[in-house]
């Protein structure tokens, strides 16, 4: 069973991942009200606390743990891995 | 995907030779190696040990013995899960509440604040490393009072390097602290490093990316979780963080007191300080019995000295169901996660 | 092993802890306990079932019929037997999205006595409600059981309603008492090695929606909580072992039947019957997502001559019917990870959720 959570132009597996009570997730943020965002996680919405971050937009994703959004997810970032794989 | 990563490490392992010890300090990384059997598949040679990262279990008897005296002289108590259950000479805090205090569970500190909109003495016990420490600084920004056993996290792994009982040739850095501070604080420790995310796939190209730089004798700081981790970390969460904290001396389970690791309210905050405002309470406690309770081995098991399964009170004495120290009692514990899936 | 425990275990214990009540390992030692008083002998068999059964003699037939696979021995003299069963409902909160705790009460006794093969023939029922209860609830309630009643078939048969002082009980509890008739007993002992082991649809959504409404989430998934006697009514003589996990979920209830069965179970990764919301709710509150409860679903084994049958008739009521895995020789339940190694799934111990049936 997995269920695929796009984290902005890159898929992502979610395969069941397990009982960590301080686990960050990714989820999507749908709307914003002040320090407030409605995050969606896979078809669960809640709402999570946005202060954390310097700057959030609707529809970008975020790692929320503890209730809080700690850091937007960015697509694609280059860093020196690819070479050093090689 | 994931076969070409495994065929690689195993290439590497057979070009290294020698026995190499990586050690992963992160709490949600020692359930996800052990969920997904990593261990199992790699090389002989290659030995994954669990180091201190599970917020709860590196928090000192000391600072379970305080709140547990605190909610026993009834100041009203709030904390994550798994901090409730952990046994302190005293008892837990959720034997605090078998006997009437007031201890509460919560998921985040935004409940604890709502809490306290009806619990105006409510005390909130914070801890954990720099993915935690946000959110209890942000509490304390909205009023609430709170015992901070919160601590940096660098400072631990500098010790591990100290010790000279454990030979590490490389760490798995913790994926969200990390996303807190970034890269570079990772530098000033000179040995192999990869920070990397949850998934499968993530764990096993970190430890690839490990295997190279040893090959290679390099002593990089990888970045794998990119896509989270920046750089210079997340500036704001930093910037929030030193407002309302000072380093000072931490007091860790297993490594006693690592200087310039713990965080402490700074003054301008002593109003929400439970260790000043109940000053009271806490200079009357006997902490001379502060220390793991008779036969525990905690503090080996979380510098990696130790495996769980070799401490003579697991899975006998020391059970998820009859906890006798912390590593057992969290979900993040190595010998939680290692009884849990020990087949 | 859980005699050691119990010994050990109940005789510390002061007081009754909410993980007492939570189907896991702890409620299997307070039953063994409380059951350990009852030692007035009857006809009656009770194996540990979901309900208890009583062989009625037998009035017209000759020749016994045949035994079915998985069946007990007990009863191919030909007689129906009489399944008695009996269940209380706490739910917290009492109305959620998908049902309330009218149709909990009256779907978990009909699942429990449809878990056994029998076709439900009378329910009783017994309302106790704290003073000041309001009279639209219980309205809304009563139309929930009468709803139940009329879909099934099921009557209910007698009752008994009681009021207490404000703050005596919270808000209202119902137990519901059933009686079927069954040719053949399906027991959860009796899966076989070679088995293939089948859920009737997604598990846990009874648990995530009221982890939903409790943590204040918005999700389209809703309660299952349905009545499950026509489904068995259509494939229980196929089955050689059924149960549905209700408290305790997947977790407690194939450990039983497994432990029961002496077989081993290993699930496939690939095919664990759970949703991505299901998923992502015990990520957020960080709990084991085998022990989520179901009010309207079944776990069974069936022989591989018979599963492809089964799950065409089942697809009919559910599209998500599927296989999730095999029993084999050994015992414990297994999932195989991507990685080709075996985790183990344990019966959960501690706190589940609370108030959840």
């Amino acid at each position: 069973m997995s269920g695929r959570m796009r984290e902005r132009g890159r898929t992502i597996n979610r395969k069941l991942k397990l009982l960590v009570m301080c686990l960050a997730i990714p989820g999507k943020i749908l709307k914003i009200n002040d320090q407030l965002a409605t995050v969606d996680f896979s078809g669960i919405q809640k709402e999570v606390n946005i202060s954390l971050l310097s700057d959030a937009k609707k529809g970008e994703f975020v790692i929320v743990h503890a209730g809080f959004a700690i850091e937007k997810i960015e697509e694609d970032v280059v860093t020196d891995i690819q070479g050093y794989l090689k | 995907m994931m076969k070409n990563i495994i065929e690689k490490i195993n290439k590497l392992a057979e070009e290294i030779g020698r026995n190499i010890n990586l050690m992963e300090v992160c709490g949600t990384h020692t359930q996800v190696i052990s969920r997904y059997g990593i261990r199992e598949i790699l090389p002989k040679n290659i030995k994954l040990i669990t180091g201190p990262g599970c917020p709860v279990c590196v928090t000192a008897q000391r600072d379970i013995d305080a709140i547990v005296n605190l909610a026993l002289a009834g100041v009203p108590m709030a904390t994550y899960g798994d901090a409730l259950r952990v046994p302190g000479f005293f008892g837990s805090l959720n034997e605090a509440r078998e006997k009437g205090a007031q201890v509460f569970d919560v998921y985040s500190v935004t409940e604890a604040v709502e809490l306290q909109k009806k619990i105006p003495d409510l005390v909130f016990f914070g801890l954990g490393f720099e993915t935690t420490t946000p959110m209890t600084a942000w509490g304390i920004q909205q009023g609430l009072t709170v015992y901070s056993a919160h601590k940096v996290f660098l400072p631990a792994m500098a010790a591990l390097l100290q010790d000279k009982n454990i030979n590490i040739d490389g760490f798995i850095d913790p994926g969200h602290v990390s996303v807190v501070i970034g890269t570079a604080p990772y530098d000033k420790l000179k040995i192999p490093q990869v920070i990397t995310g949850f998934e499968m796939e993530d764990v096993l190209t970190g430890i690839l990316l490990l295997l190279k730089q040893i090959k290679n004798k390099d002593t990089r700081v990888l970045n794998q979780y990119s896509r989270v981790v920046k750089e210079s970390g997340n500036e704001k969460i930093q910037k929030i963080i030193s407002d309302v904290f000072e380093i000072g001396d931490g007091e860790w389970r297993g490594f006693g007191v690592i200087p310039k690791s713990g965080l402490k309210i700074r003054k301008k905050y002593a109003s929400f300080d439970a260790k000043v405002k109940y000053k009271n309470i806490l200079d009357k406690v006997d902490f001379s019995h502060s220390k793991d309770p008779a036969g525990c081995r905690c503090g080996e098991v979380i510098r990696g000295l130790m495996e769980s399964k070799k401490c003579p009170l697991f899975g006998k004495v020391c059970t998820p169901d009859n906890p006798v120290g912390p590593c057992m009692v969290s979900v993040e514990g190595a010998c939680n996660v290692a009884y849990r899936y020990s087949k | 092993m859980w005699h050691i425990d119990i010994q050990n275990n109940m005789n510390k214990e002061k007081n009754i802890t909410l993980d007492m009540g939570g189907g896991g390992a702890k409620s299997a030692e307070i039953i063994a306990e409380i059951r350990k008083n009852f030692t007035v002998k009857s006809k009656w068999k009770n194996t540990g079932d979901d309900g208890a059964s009583f062989e009625l003699p037998s009035q017209t037939h000759t020749t016994p019929p045949p035994r079915l696979r998985g069946t007990s021995p007990e009863y191919r003299g030909g007689g129906n037997a009489l399944v008695f069963t009996t269940d209380a409902f706490i739910v917290d909160p009492i109305f959620f999205p998908g049902g309330d705790i009218g149709k909990i009460a009256m779907c978990g006794t009909i699942n429990d006595l449809a878990m056994m093969g029998a076709r439900p023939i009378g329910i009783g029922l017994s309302i106790v409600l704290e003073e000041g209860f309001l009279m639209a609830d219980l309205k809304k309630i009563i139309a929930s059981i009468g709803k139940v009643s009329r879909e099934t078939g099921v009557p209910i048969v007698t009752g008994d309603t009681k009021v207490t002082e404000k703050g005596k009980i919270d808000k209202i509890e119902i137990t519901t008492s059933g009686v079927g008739l069954a040719q053949n007993i399906i027991s959860n002992s009796g899966m076989q090695v070679g088995d293939y082991i089948i859920t009737s649809g997604d598990l846990g959504e009874h648990a995530v929606t009221l982890l939903a409404t409790r943590f204040n989430y918005k999700t389209k998934i809703q309660s299952d909580c349905r009545p499950l006697n026509k489904e068995i009514e259509k494939v229980g003589k196929f089955l050689s072992a059924c149960k549905d996990p209700t408290r305790g979920g997947l977790a407690a209830n194939l450990n039983e039947m497994v432990e029961k069965s002496k077989v081993k179970v290993i699930l496939d990764e690939k095919t664990l019957p759970y949703k991505k919301e299901t998923v992502a709710v015990t990520e957020l509150l960080g709990l084991d997502i085998f022990s989520l409860a179901s009010e309207g679903r079944f776990i069974a084994s069936v022989s591989p001559e018979n599963v492809k049958k089964v799950l065409t008739i089942l697809k009919k009521f559910n599209p998500e019917v599927k296989v999730i895995g095999r029993a084999e020789r050994g015992k414990g339940v297994f999932v195989k990870t991507e990685l080709g190694g075996l985790r183990r799934i344990e019966v959960p111990r501690g706190k589940l959720v609370p108030r959840i049936c």
